[in-house]
Formats: C-alpha cells, structure tokens, sequence
C-alpha cells in the first residue's frame, strides 16, 4: 500500500508540470466569415499578438480556432477586439470544451 | 512589409496593364491592399493602407479614355466601410473621397472622386452595386456605374482556391458610342491573393488582381 501511493504521488508530480505547460485551445464562434479572402485579417490579427501559435478558420462552422503558446492567453475582450479591426463580430468562446456565450 | 517595399512593389505593379477590382478598398487593421486593373479605356492601380478598422487611405491612379482620348489621373483617397455581419452573410457599405490632379502633358489640374460601393455575399452568392464620378472644375463629370451578381459553383475552404463566377455590367455616359458594358468573368482566390479576368460581350478582355498584406 505504501508502494502505491508513493507510485500515486509521483504520477501526480510527475503529470502536473505537463499540465501547467499545456496549451489552451480556444474555439471562437464568428460571424460574417463567409470569405476567406476577406479573412485574411483574423489569422494575421492574431498571430502578431505573440499569444497564439496557430490558427484555424472553418468556414463551414463559423469558427476559428486558437492554438495558445504555452502559458499566454488572450481576455475574451481582447479576442473580441481583435475580432472586430479585422471586420467580425464575436459571437461565443469556447475554452478547452466549457463555452461562454458573448452580447 | 516596410513602407519602402510597399513603394517598389507598387512601382513595378504599374508598370503591369491593370484591371478594375471592385473587392475591399478597406481590409482589416494595419492591413495594406494593392490592386490593378483593366478594362476597356479604364486603367487603374491602387494601394490602400487600413488604419482603423472602418477607414483606410489609399492612392489611386488610372487613365480614363472616351474612345477618342484619354486622360490620366492620381488621386490620394479616404475610403470608409460599414458593415453588418451575419451568421452566414456580409454586407459592405464603402464611401470614397479622394482630391488629387488631372495629369495634362505639360500641366496639371485639380480634380476630385466620389464614390459609393454596396455589396452583399455568402459562400454562394455575391452581389455589388457602384458609382463613382470624377471630378473637374473645368468638364463634366466622369461617371462611372457598375452592377455585379456572382455565384460559386462550390463552397472552398479558408485554404482553398476560391472560385466565382460573375456577370458584370458597366455604364460610363461619357462614352456615348459605347455606354453599356456587359462583362461575364471569372474569379479566384487564394489565401491573399486574388485574380478576375473575362471577355465582354463585344470582344473587350477585361483582367484585374488583388493582393492583400
């Protein structure tokens, strides 16, 4: 039993340094994404911010999703504003699978 | 990109035949557009720097022609944008205004633009109305009207070429032995990178790009 708890704790110790460093997927509900090229704006947007490693735009779901470096993250305001100088409109955020609707 | 580059890229993008793009002359913050285009007696360059998310300011040069001469003209202009964005629409409002010179061969004179653009457009249809006039203390007015109605045969990905089919009608009254225009025309894009080109119903072919940084 002893054995087991210390193999309890250390998986414990072990995994949260892997959990600090894991990077948060944000998932944006956006409107008036029907043009890629008009689009544009969002990844460049975001990416110049420093805080986001990749970005995808699904045109079909209204989406774009964000790829957060490690220990940066973006306020939904702040998303939101970024949303809007490239022309959009945020409608919800999603953060690792719990939503929070925006307006 | 820096200013400098922005300056040599649009140095050699003259000296390419241009065409008329009527997409976005206001693109997203600190985003910067350049455009060419061509059409019958319309030569036309652009370069238009987004400096709030509304209002971009641009330079605009392009030489007009009646059939029977031509006049070129550069304009410093202010384009402004309203939109309404929907789920799975966009609606633009543009308003042009730029003051700048007719460019005579030994002399120059003041002119002026005005201009109204209105577009709508989902993944599948796209549909643009525009008038613009050139103005000039010492002529009337060079006005230009344009209707535009598009659809896309099939829905693209953000990282897919985009492809359009379009049918594009002109009205220019100061080209009275040539006034009406119908252009059908195909357009696509990439990533930035936009491309149209067609040939109207009287033989005149018709290109235009777009390029977005």
């Amino acid at each position: 039993m002893n054995m087991m708890k210390k193999l309890v704790v250390a998986g414990i110790l072990i995994s949260l340094p892997l959990a600090a460093h894991a990077q948060e997927q944000v998932t944006l509900k956006v409107s008036g994404v029907v043009c890629a090229f008009c689009a544009q704006g969002i990844k460049k947007s975001f990416l110049a911010t420093g805080a986001v490693n990749q970005v995808a735009v699904d045109l079909d779901a209204h989406q774009v999703s964000l790829e957060m470096l490690p220990d940066k993250e973006l306020s939904n305001q702040e998303i939101s504003d970024l949303l809007e100088k490239s022309g959009f409109n945020l409608i919800s955020v999603e953060r690792n699978g719990s939503s929070e609707r925006q307006g | 990109m820096t200013e400098r580059w922005y300056f040599i890229l649009l140095t050699i993008l003259m000296s390419i035949p241009p065409q008329r793009v009527l997409a976005h002359p206001v693109s997203y913050q600190d985003g910067t557009m350049v455009s060419g285009t061509y059409m019958r007696d319309w030569i036309e360059h652009d370069i238009n720097y987004t400096f709030s998310p509304t209002t971009s300011a641009g330079l605009t040069e392009f030489r007009i022609g009646n059939g029977k001469e031509s006049r070129d003209y550069a304009l410093p202009r202010l384009n402004h944008r309203f939109r309404w964005n929907g789920l799975d629409s966009q609606t633009n409002l543009y308003l042009t205004a730029g003051v700048g010179a007719r460019i005579d061969p030994d002399a120059y004179a003041p002119a002026g633009l005005v201009g109204l653009q209105a577009d709508y457009e989902t993944r599948r249809i796209y549909t643009l109305a525009l008038a613009e006039s050139v103005l000039e203390a010492d002529r009337d007015p060079l006005t230009h009207l344009q209707y535009r109605i598009g659809f896309s045969p099939w829905l693209s990905g953000f990282d897919d070429v985009s492809t359009w089919l379009i049918a594009q009608v002109d009205y220019r009254p100061y080209r009275p032995d040539d006034e009406l225009m119908v252009t059908p025309l195909v357009r696509l894009f990439w990533h930035n990178v936009l491309v149209e080109a067609g040939v109207s119903l009287d033989g005149s072919v018709m290109a235009a790009w777009m390029i977005g940084f």
